[in-house]
C-alpha cells in the first residue's frame, strides 16, 4: 500500500463518521459536516462564510454586484457538492465502510426513488384517503394505484403497470404543463387533489443546483432540516433566524382550493427553507407589491362601474359554460352561455363588453336616482293620478298556486293590491335600479290599472282600417273576442279579451280598438301580411 | 357578536333553522344587502333577502372554479 493510499484511506475512514451521521441516506448534503475529512470540511466552511456574507451584505450591493456574489455562492455550492459526491464514490468503492455507514449506504443503493415515493404515497394516503395524490417528478406528474385508476377514468390517461419493490403498481402520468388542464377536471369531477413534492436524491439535487441561475435560487436550494440544524450549531448564526419564519405553502397550487397541502418532505423542510429564505422573500414580496398594479378594467359602464375578470368557464358539475365578471371587484352571478356565444368568444369574435351587454344588460344601463325608490311614484290613471303606496318583490310560497316558487312583483295602489309573476329582465332591472317602481308598475300592472300608457305600446301595421277590426261577443260562448279581417289575405283567429282589456276599451276608454287588436292579434296580422308578399316575390323571380 | 361560519350558515338555512334575512345579515353580504334595501326604499325582510341572494349568490362549486383565475377563457 502506498503512502498516498494510506492517506486516502484515512480520509475515507473519516468520511465513514460523516456517512454515519446521515439522517437521510438519500441526501449526502444533510450530514454532520464537522465529521468530514479536513479538506472537505474547509471547503464547507468556506462555502458557509461566503454564503453568510452574501446573506448579510447583499442588500447593500448594487444589483449587478449582488448577481455576481450570488454566482460565487452558487459556484461554491456546486464545487462542494462535487467534492462530496466524489468522496461518496471513493468511499463506497473502497470497501472500508463501517457497518453503520454500510447499512445506510446499502439502504441508499437499495432504496430507489420509487420505493421512497411509494412510502410517501402510503403516508399521504393514510392522511388523505379521499384525495388524488399527484407527485411531481422532473417535468411530469405521476399518480399511483387507485389514484391512477381514477385519473384514467376522469382524465383518460393511460395506465402503466410497473414493479416497485417487487410489487406491481399502476402508474399514470402527464406532463407538468398539462396540470392547468387536468387539475380543474379533477376538481370538477369532485376530487380532492394533493400535489406532493418528491423526496429528492443527491443527483437530482445536484442537477437542480446546477440549474440555478440567480442568487435567489441559489439561496433556495433545498436543504433538509438536519442540514439547517448543522449550519446553526457549528458555525455562524444566520441573521434570518432572528425573525419568525413566514411559512409558505410548499407546493400547493393556489388555484385549487380543495387541494390538500403537500405534507411530504416539503412539510419537513419548509420551516428551514422559510427561515433561510426570509430576507430574500420579504424583499421580493415588497418589490412584487410595489410592482403589482390593479387590473385594468375591461370596460367601464355608464355608471362608472369597472368591469374586470370577465371570462367564460365551465360549470363544476356540468358541461355548461358560464360567463361571469367582477363589477367593482364584486363577483357577478354567472350566466349560462349560449353555445354560439361561447364559440364566438373562443374565436375572439365576441369581446367581454359584448358579452356583458348580452348577459348583464341591466348592469350596463344608467341607474335611476335613488329618490325614485324613496318617494311615492305617481302614475296618470284613467280617473286621475294614482299613487304607488308600496312596491316590492317576493317569491310565491303557496304550493297550491301554479306560480309557486316564482318571483313576483307586488304593488299597492290605494285599496288596490295586486301581484304578478315578474320576468327575469324586469327582476334584473329592479335589482340593478335601472327602472323606477312607476315604470315597473306601468309595465306589469298597466292592464289591471287600465292605464292608457300600457296600451300605447301596441300598434297594428299601417294600412289597417278601423272597419277591418271586429270586436264582438261570440254567440257560441258569449265571450268578447277580437279579430282582424285582411280581405284577400285572410282573417285572423278570434281571440278572447280579458276583463281588464274590455274594461279599458268600453268603461275607462283608455284603450282603442286598434290597440286591443294589436295586443291580441298583431303578430298574426303581420304574418298574414308578409305571406302574400313572399308569394309575389317568388312569382316575380320565376318570371325572370 | 361573532359571525357564523359560512358553511354553518348554509346548513342552518337549508335546515330552515334560520331564514334568508338572518342568513344575509350574518354573512359578509350584510352591508351590501342593507345598502341595497336603502337604495330601493324597502325594509330588510326575508323576502328582500331571498331575492337579494337569488341575484347575487354563487354556488360554492361555481365559486371554486371562478376563483381559479388560471381557469376558463380569458380575453
Amino acid at each position: 500500500m502506498t503512502g498516498y493510499e494510506n492517506v486516502n484511506n484515512d480520509r475515507l475512514s473519516e468520511a465513514g463518521a460523516y456517512f454515519d451521521s446521515l439522517i437521510n441516506p438519500n441526501d449526502l448534503y444533510s450530514g454532520d459536516k464537522t465529521l468530514l475529512p479536513k479538506d472537505l470540511y474547509d471547503e464547507w466552511d468556506n462555502l458557509l462564510t461566503i454564503e453568510e456574507d452574501y446573506h448579510t451584505e447583499q442588500r447593500y450591493y448594487h444589483p449587478d454586484e449582488r448577481k455576481e456574489y450570488a454566482e460565487r455562492v452558487k459556484l461554491a455550492r456546486v464545487n462542494f457538492k462535487k467534492s462530496l459526491d466524489t468522496l461518496y464514490q471513493d468511499y463506497i468503492s473502497s470497501g472500508i465502510q463501517t457497518d453503520s455507514a454500510n447499512e445506510k449506504l446499502m439502504t441508499k443503493s437499495e432504496a430507489p426513488d420509487s420505493l421512497t415515493l411509494m412510502r410517501q404515497f402510503d403516508e399521504m394516503k393514510k392522511k388523505h384517503p379521499d384525495a388524488v395524490l399527484l407527485f411531481r417528478a422532473k417535468d411530469e406528474y405521476l399518480t399511483y394505484r387507485q389514484d391512477a385508476v381514477k385519473a384514467k377514468q376522469i382524465l383518460g390517461l393511460e395506465i402503466e403497470s410497473i414493479k416497485i419493490g417487487g410489487v406491481k403498481t399502476e402508474v399514470a402520468s402527464f406532463k407538468h404543463d398539462a396540470l392547468d388542464t387536468y387539475l380543474p377536471k379533477l376538481v370538477r369531477a369532485g376530487m380532492r387533489v394533493a400535489i406532493c413534492e418528491q423526496l429528492e436524491d443527491p443527483k437530482q439535487k445536484k442537477k437542480e443546483k446546477e440549474d440555478v441561475t440567480n442568487s435567489v435560487k441559489t439561496k433556495e436550494t433545498p436543504h433538509s432540516k438536519s442540514d439547517e440544524t448543522q449550519l446553526t450549531n457549528t458555525t455562524m448564526p444566520r441573521k434570518k433566524k432572528e425573525k419568525a419564519p413566514e411559512q409558505e405553502q410548499p407546493k400547493a397550487k393556489a388555484e385549487a382550493k380543495t387541494e390538500v397541502k403537500s405534507e411530504t418532505k416539503a412539510e419537513v423542510k419548509t420551516e428551514a427553507k422559510a427561515e433561510k429564505k426570509q430576507d430574500t422573500k420579504s424583499e421580493q414580496k415588497q418589490e412584487a407589491q410595489q410592482e403589482r398594479k390593479p387590473r385594468e378594467p375591461q370596460m367601464v359602464t355608464v355608471n362608472g362601474d369597472k368591469v374586470t375578470h370577465g371570462h367564460a368557464f365551465q360549470g363544476k358539475d356540468s358541461q355548461d359554460w358560464y360567463f361571469t365578471a367582477k363589477l367593482n371587484g364584486e363577483q357577478l352571478k354567472p350566466q349560462k352561455m349560449d353555445p354560439a356565444d361561447l364559440a364566438a368568444y373562443q374565436k375572439k369574435e365576441m369581446t367581454v363588453p359584448q358579452l356583458m351587454e348580452r348577459y348583464y344588460p341591466t348592469k350596463l344601463m344608467p341607474k335611476v336616482p335613488e329618490v325614485a325608490f324613496k318617494t311615492p311614484n305617481v302614475l296618470p290613471g284613467p280617473e286621475g293620478n294614482m299613487t304607488i303606496d308600496k312596491f316590492n318583490v317576493y317569491k310565491e310560497k303557496d304550493q297550491e298556486r301554479p306560480d309557486y316558487g316564482k318571483y313576483k312583483f307586488y304593488a299597492q295602489i290605494g285599496e288596490n293590491k295586486m301581484s304578478t309573476v315578474a320576468s327575469r329582465q324586469d327582476l334584473n332591472a329592479y335589482f340593478d335600479r335601472v327602472m323606477t317602481p312607476g315604470q315597473l308598475v306601468e309595465k306589469n300592472f298597466g292592464e289591471r290599472l287600465h292605464l292608457s300608457s300600457h296600451y300605447q305600446q301596441f300598434r297594428l301595421p299601417e294600412g289597417i282600417e278601423n272597419e277591418q277590426i271586429r270586436i264582438a261577443k261570440d254567440r257560441s260562448d258569449g265571450k268578447w273576442k277580437v279579430a282582424v279581417d285582411l280581405g284577400e289575405r285572410g282573417k285572423t283567429e278570434k281571440k278572447e279579451l280579458s276583463f281588464d282589456d274590455g274594461y279599458s276599451l268600453y268603461k275607462t276608454k283608455t284603450a282603442t280598438r286598434e290597440q286591443i287588436a294589436a295586443k291580441y292579434v298583431g303578430d298574426e296580422v303581420r304574418s298574414l301580411l308578409a305571406a302574400p308578399a313572399m308569394k309575389m316575390e317568388k312569382s316575380a323571380s320565376m318570371k325572370m | 357578536m361573532s359571525k357564523i361560519e359560512y358553511d354553518e350558515l348554509v346548513q342552518l338555512l337549508q335546515e330552515k333553522k334560520i331564514g334568508h334575512l338572518r342568513f344575509v345579515l350574518e354573512s359578509d353580504s350584510e352591508k351590501d344587502f342593507l345598502r341595497w334595501c336603502e337604495e330601493h326604499g324597502v325594509e330588510p325582510s326575508d323576502d328582500a333577502a331571498e331575492f337579494y341572494l337569488e341575484q347575487t349568490e354563487i354556488s360554492a362549486m361555481d365559486r371554486q372554479v371562478i376563483d381559479d383565475e388560471d381557469y376558463g377563457i380569458w380575453n
